[in-house]
């Protein structure tokens, strides 16, 4: 007899929360339309904030349970992930009231679709079984295709959308059919017992985990899978992009390591995932900054840059998986985190700016923002070299600690490359420093307005947040790494 | 008897015409289409793999991504209804104000 328990409940509260959080805006819209906008975004602040601590809380405490008979698993790996999207989350929530509002769409849908895909990405890196996984991945992707979409009447948000909906089902489609590959070859649908089926049907076997790392690999948004990316990210409404930027991104990461490590493991047979994978991380991160560089809008420019940053996190995947150390693989996890406070803040600071008929994007809209604004253009280069590396801001520790395992690994060319590839990001990014700082509207010949319309508390503390988080948490990164050692520790327990 | 090889080749045979309509046609709705084909491909996979396997999985597997694509299409239908309003049309190659 297969039954719920209290134990399977109490144990996936992380996700638990999100979603009945999500339904409960949705039954508050219905009955009390009048006051549901408001209500939703301090319900929303209140679910992330719950998930975020209980995650925290048992991550530390050391919390390891196996639910629903093994098809998800709570262990520290799944609460430091679950720890990091609700943060990610909460910034990209604080981000858009405003710009709703500005744009006359602030539905409390908004707060309830975001809330359930954040609840499929808490499960994506808890799931030990191929349906699960699966599940939670439809439940992290469907509510952002609408998300992006949100903006009803704007071309340039309904084509985002289109192309997001196309290149998100498409790879869907390939990871199902690796999935059903995968689960002929090994008989089982458990990620621990994926391994088995090498031996008995390789064919199958390798066919279902090329399918199943490419659809991986689209939702990374790795080169060659990148095509769309961009577009979705130039075009979905501001805070949208931020949620993509950050949560969306680092979610698929969750499930992809666990796949890795744990479904095919670091055995010379099954390992050949690391080649192909060093291949793909050079394309990505050349590609995707050489890209980078000629872009005039900073929303598409960030797309680019985080192609890159895929690019990046993969070499710190690759060097975890040689080293099989929990280290390295805390690496990776700390690199998320500091990357999720940069991107934040960086589409935070075009929020900002953001008018009622026209976003501020273009890397030119952005000219001379130190005169009229010093504080928001301090914040902004904050960011901006934060993700170039700098130190000694937390950007450059995150690329130093992942950088450093490779080098341990012996993977001294990709980390060659990849550091010329910093060098290279350097550039435009600094392009948004040198038109804050050294422009003035008489380089552009028109004035640029920096006045606040639409004045948001949440966003301001988001901003300051995320600038206090990179430099706080790049010198005291210790408490960091040890909990992202905690929560790597638990993966490797369970790899072979 | 049919064999399991052949419920593959089927499988494959669906899997490879779902990915060309995807990559090759322009309209939106033939699109959505050659998504359908790809999911149901690892669905044929599915329950072809659950029969010669024994044991439910598969085919358990098969009904969540039935319901999967479902609301997948659900979502994708209303983004091609506002991408009509929006544009007039629906064809993706005709979408290109975002320079892609």
């Amino acid at each position: 007899m297969i039954s719920i328990t209290a134990a399977d409940l109490s144990g996936i509260s992380p996700a638990l929360h999100l979603a009945v959080a999500g339904i409960a805006i949705m039954l508050l819209d219905a009955l009390w339309p009048m006051r549901s906008k408001l209500l939703s975004v301090w319900i929303t602040l209140a679910a992330l904030g719950c998930s975020l601590t209980t995650s925290l809380h048992r991550l530390t405490a050391g919390v390891d349970v196996t639910l629903f008979n093994g098809a998800v698993r709570m262990d520290g790996y799944a609460h430091a992930f679950s720890a990091i999207i609700c943060l990610a989350s909460t910034l990209a929530v604080l981000s858009a009231p405003k710009y709703l509002r500005l744009r006359g769409v602030h539905l409390a849908e908004y707060y309830a679709l975001l809330l359930f895909s954040v609840c499929g990405m808490v499960l994506f890196a808890a799931a030990e079984e191929l349906i699960m996984l699966f599940l939670a991945l439809e439940t992290l992707s469907i509510p952002v295709y609408c998300l992006v979409g949100f903006t009803r009447t704007n071309v340039y948000s309904t084509e985002a959308s289109m192309k997001y909906f196309v290149i998100g089902a498409f790879a869907t489609g390939f990871l199902v059919y690796g999935i059903a590959l995968l689960y002929g070859a090994a008989g089982s649908g458990y990620l621990v017992d994926l391994r088995a089926g090498a031996a008995r049907a390789p064919g199958l076997f390798y066919a279902g985990m090329t399918l199943l790392l490419v659809g991986f690999l689209f939702k990374i948004g790795a080169v060659p899978f990148n095509m769309w990316t961009p577009d979705a990210y130039e075009g979905a409404p501001t805070p949208v992009t931020t949620f993509m930027a950050e949560a969306v991104k680092a979610a698929p990461f969750g499930g992809m390591i666990k796949v890795l490590f744990v479904g095919f493991g670091f055995d010379a047979a099954v390992g050949l995932w690391q080649p192909a994978l060093v291949v793909i991380a050079v394309l990505t991160m050349t590609v995707g900054n050489l890209t980078a560089l000629v872009q005039t809008d900073v929303k598409r420019m960030m797309g680019y840059s985080s192609i890159a940053h895929s690019g990046y996190i993969l070499v710190g995947i690759l060097a975890a998986s040689k080293l099989q150390s929990a280290d390295a693989l805390a690496a990776v996890l700390y690199y998320l985190f500091v990357y999720v406070l940069m991107n934040a803040g960086a589409f935070g600071i075009l929020i900002l700016f953001s008018h009622k008929d026209k976003d501020t994007n273009a890397v030119e809209d952005l000219t001379g923002l130190a005169r009229e604004r010093p504080w928001a253009a301090a914040l902004m280069a904050v960011y901006m070299l934060s993700l170039t590396g700098l130190p000694p801001l937390a950007g450059f520790f995150g690329k130093f600690y992942i950088f450093s395992y490779a080098v341990k690994a012996g993977y001294v060319p990709l980390v060659i490359i990849a550091i010329l590839n910093s060098v290279v990001s350097a550039y435009y990014y600094l392009k948004v420093i040198v038109a804050m700082y050294f422009r003035g509207p008489e380089d552009t010949g028109r004035a640029a307005v920096f006045h606040y319309e639409g004045y948001s508390v949440f966003l301001l503390a988001m901003l300051w947040f995320t600038a206090w988080g990179i430099l706080y948490y790049g010198i005291h990164s210790e408490p960091q790494l040890a909990l992202a050692r905690l929560a790597a520790s638990s993966l490797f327990a369970t790899a072979p | 008897m049919i064999t399991l090889q052949e419920y593959l080749s089927v499988g494959a045979l669906l899997f490879t015409v779902g990915l060309l309509i995807v990559l090759f046609r322009q309209n939106a709705i033939s699109i959505l289409m050659g998504i359908e084909l790809m999911l149901n491909a690892a669905n044929i996979n599915f329950v072809a793999f659950s029969n010669a396997l024994g044991g439910l999985t598969g085919q358990v597997l098969a009904i969540f991504v039935v319901v999967a694509a479902a609301a997948e299409a659900a979502v994708a239908i209303a983004i091609i209804v506002l991408l009509y309003q929006n544009l007039g049309t629906v064809d993706v190659e005709k979408a290109r104000n975002l320079n892609g």
